[in-house]
């Protein structure tokens, strides 16, 4: 049947919401936060390692390369103050071996010992024979 | 249409073959599961070892005589980079390594598979090579071993090949300590054999290698070998050697030999030169040698110290042959013999022992046996038993023939007489320690055997005072210290008898005495000026001992108060 001028409508219907979402919003909140921080706790300290490997990683580089220049002036100083170096440069300097008979020594006592030079040895004999 | 028989041995057949190729399954799966895992595992993987740094060889000093220093090695690919990149990676690599980009380019262009662009290079250009991101370049880290003090020491302390390994001296006889353990990496390989690169698994943490502390001083060491450099100059000789030791411990202060060469420069030199002629070279003794006839005289209880020994007639007759002495002496006290070196007084008293007796004290002083010296290649001289001995044979050793020695020997030798009797080891090395410093293998002196009675011993280096005081060792003295010691003079054996013209001085002596801290043995050989050790040797030990004392700070024997 088909009513001139006459549409239908449900405007007069109230709205039925369904309000429940709030809550299942509200847990799914406090979940996300609960896991969040549980994460947070857990994730941080690895976080924290991490960087800090990072950064051993980091310094080991600088220390192997402190090392490797470290070494590299040790070598240069052996070089300098080489006992063959410092002989041949001696001679430049204007320095000579001390003799024996010049040093005197520090006694235990306290006494400064003085080596005593015997007379110079006379010649050898000349003997002909090939073992002596 | 298949008859039913035909059915039946098709049926047969077909199940004879699963049979076999079950079985088959088996015997691969499972009986030979391990075989054909391991080839598996052998085409698939690929062990990379990685080299540790090689340890230091230090002085007692605390000088470095040996280290390494960490380089690079740059390498390519052309395999593996692309054509049209190579020309602007060449212009890289050019300002990276130092080498013209031309070169660098045509080696791209040129080569086929890996191969070494540059090597040797400073350990900041990896860095820069990682920077470059190109696949088919890439560094390796290498090491080179350094000798910052040259020559010093140059034979004790040895050297390595290209590959690192240890050829002579220290560098070989501690290889594998100084090497440590490679670390060892495990790689996957694709099909093509091909490193993948993607998978590299530790598989056993290497060690680096160990640094050794030797008992040389390089100040004592510079000492040795300048005054040795001296001696072989003013000499014209073929060669030289010399030991400083602590008697009482057999630590090794320096040991000498020249002519000597770098290290670091080993290809510049000839080969006869790279021989530690005191540990290598064995040569007759001369009369160095007496004093070990007198001391097992005295230990076989047949000569007093202080008695006197027929030295006249100018000579003695053995076996059919005169030998002849130095000049007309009459009866002679043990020190005079000693100390003008008769050879009749020698061989009078090798004649009063039994060859048993003269061969056990020579056995017991370590003649003909290697002293077990951290070195290698060391020479064990030669020393025939008595049942090898002929009529002459106690005569000629009591004149130091019919034996040779090392420098070393006689060193260990002269030490029993001058610590009171106790053979002791030489030793060149005092303990290892790891990369950090710590002691790995501490200090431990080997126990010292008892080769000569104490009195014996004692006696004997009193009797040696007289070879310095007014013997044929003058030139030995050293002023303010009490000296005992042995001159030598032996002509140089050759095929079947004696070189003319040939010959080695000796000069071996303790001091101060009575409680000797320092023994050296001086050894020149084939001297052209003048070949008498009282001459040649002797003033060598002289310079060395009177340089040596000071730099130790040996108090004096005979000092005056200031």
């Amino acid at each position: 049947m088909k009513i001139g001028g006459y549409r239908p409508s449900n405007n007069w219907l109230r709205r039925q919401l369904d309000t429940r979402w709030r809550r299942w919003v509200s847990w799914c909140f406090a979940g996300a936060v609960v896991v969040s921080v549980v994460m947070a706790a857990f994730v941080a300290p690895r976080q924290a390692t991490l960087r800090m490997r990072y950064e051993i990683a980091q310094l080991t580089r600088v220390v192997d390369h402190l090392e490797g220049e470290q070494r590299r002036l040790l070598l240069e100083r052996e070089v300098l103050t080489s006992p063959p170096v410092l002989a041949a440069s001696l001679g430049t300097l204007g320095l000579v071996p001390v003799s024996p008979g010049r040093v005197m020594h520090l006694t235990r006592d306290g006494d400064l010992l003085r080596p005593k030079a015997k007379p110079a040895p006379t010649p050898q004999v000349k003997p002909a024979r090939r073992t002596r | 249409m298949l008859s039913a028989s035909r059915l039946r041995w098709f049926a047969i057949v077909l199940a004879a073959w699963a049979v076999v190729v079950v079985a088959r399954l088996v015997q691969v799966q499972i009986i030979e599961h391990r075989t054909w895992e391991a080839e598996s595992a052998r085409q698939r993987e690929r062990t990379v070892e990685v080299e540790e740094p090689r340890g230091d060889i230090r002085s007692r000093d605390d000088r470095l005589l040996a280290g390494s220093v960490e380089r690079v090695a740059v390498y390519a690919n052309p395999r593996k980079i692309p054509r049209e990149q190579r020309s602007a990676l060449a212009a890289k690599l050019a300002r990276l390594v130092d080498r013209p980009r031309e070169e660098i380019l045509a080696d791209l262009e040129g080569r086929d598979g890996f191969y070494y662009i540059a090597k040797d290079l400073d350990p900041q250009v990896a860095e820069a090579i990682a920077k470059l991101r190109q696949r088919g370049v890439g560094s390796l880290r290498t090491e080179r071993r350094v000798y910052p003090h040259g020559s010093l020491a140059g034979p004790a302390v040895g050297f390595v090949n290209a590959e690192g390994d240890g050829q002579a001296g220290l560098e070989a006889f501690y290889d594998r300590t100084l090497r440590g353990v490679p670390t060892l990496y495990r790689e996957l390989r694709d099909g093509r054999i091909a490193s993948t690169s993607l998978d590299l698994r530790l598989d056993t943490l290497g060690r680096p290698g160990q640094s050794l502390v030797l008992s040389l001083d390089c100040r004592v060491q510079q000492v040795v070998e300048e005054e040795l450099a001296h001696a072989l100059a003013e000499a014209r000789a073929k060669g030289a050697s010399a030991v400083v030791m602590a008697p009482t411990t057999g630590e090794l202060l320096a040991i000498g030999s020249l002519p000597s060469y770098d290290p670091a420069r080993v290809g510049q030199t000839p080969p006869e030169w790279r021989r530690n002629r005191a540990v290598e070279d064995a040569l007759e003794p001369g009369s160095a040698f007496k004093p070990i006839v007198v001391a097992a005289a005295m230990a076989a209880g047949v000569l007093d110290p202080w008695e006197m020994v027929d030295c006249s007639g100018g000579g003695i007759q053995i076996a059919n042959v005169f030998i002849r002495d130095h000049a007309l002496y009459g009866l002679l006290p043990v020190r005079e013999v000693l100390a003008k070196s008769s050879n009749t007084g020698a061989i009078r008293i090798a004649h009063r022992l039994a060859a048993s007796q003269l061969d056990a004290t020579i056995r017991a002083l370590g003649f003909g046996q290697p002293t077990h010296v951290e070195l290698p290649a060391e020479a064990h001289g030669i020393y025939r038993s008595p049942q090898h001995w002929s009529g002459l044979s106690r005569a000629s050793l009591a004149l130091g023939q019919e034996i040779s020695v090392t420098a070393l020997q006689l060193a260990r030798a002269y030490a029993a007489i001058a610590n009171g009797g106790l053979l002791v080891r030489p030793t060149l090395v005092l303990e290892t320690r790891d990369r950090s410093g710590r002691v790995v293998t501490p200090y431990r002196p080997q126990p010292a055997a008892r080769v000569l009675p104490a009195h014996v011993a004692s006696s004997l280096a009193t009797l040696l005072e007289s070879v310095v005081e007014d013997g044929t060792g003058r030139a030995a003295d050293v002023p303010g210290y009490r000296v005992a010691g042995k001159t030598g003079t032996a002509q140089r054996a050759s095929a079947g008898g004696y070189a003319a013209g040939r010959h080695v001085a000796w000069f071996v002596g303790f001091l101060p005495m009575p409680s000797p801290s320092l023994l050296i043995v001086v050894c020149i050989d084939e001297p052209e000026t003048n070949y008498w050790a009282a001459e040649v040797a002797a003033p060598v030990f002289g310079r060395i001992a009177g340089r040596v004392v000071t730099l130790l700070g040996v108090e004096p024997t005979n000092g005056e108060r200031a």
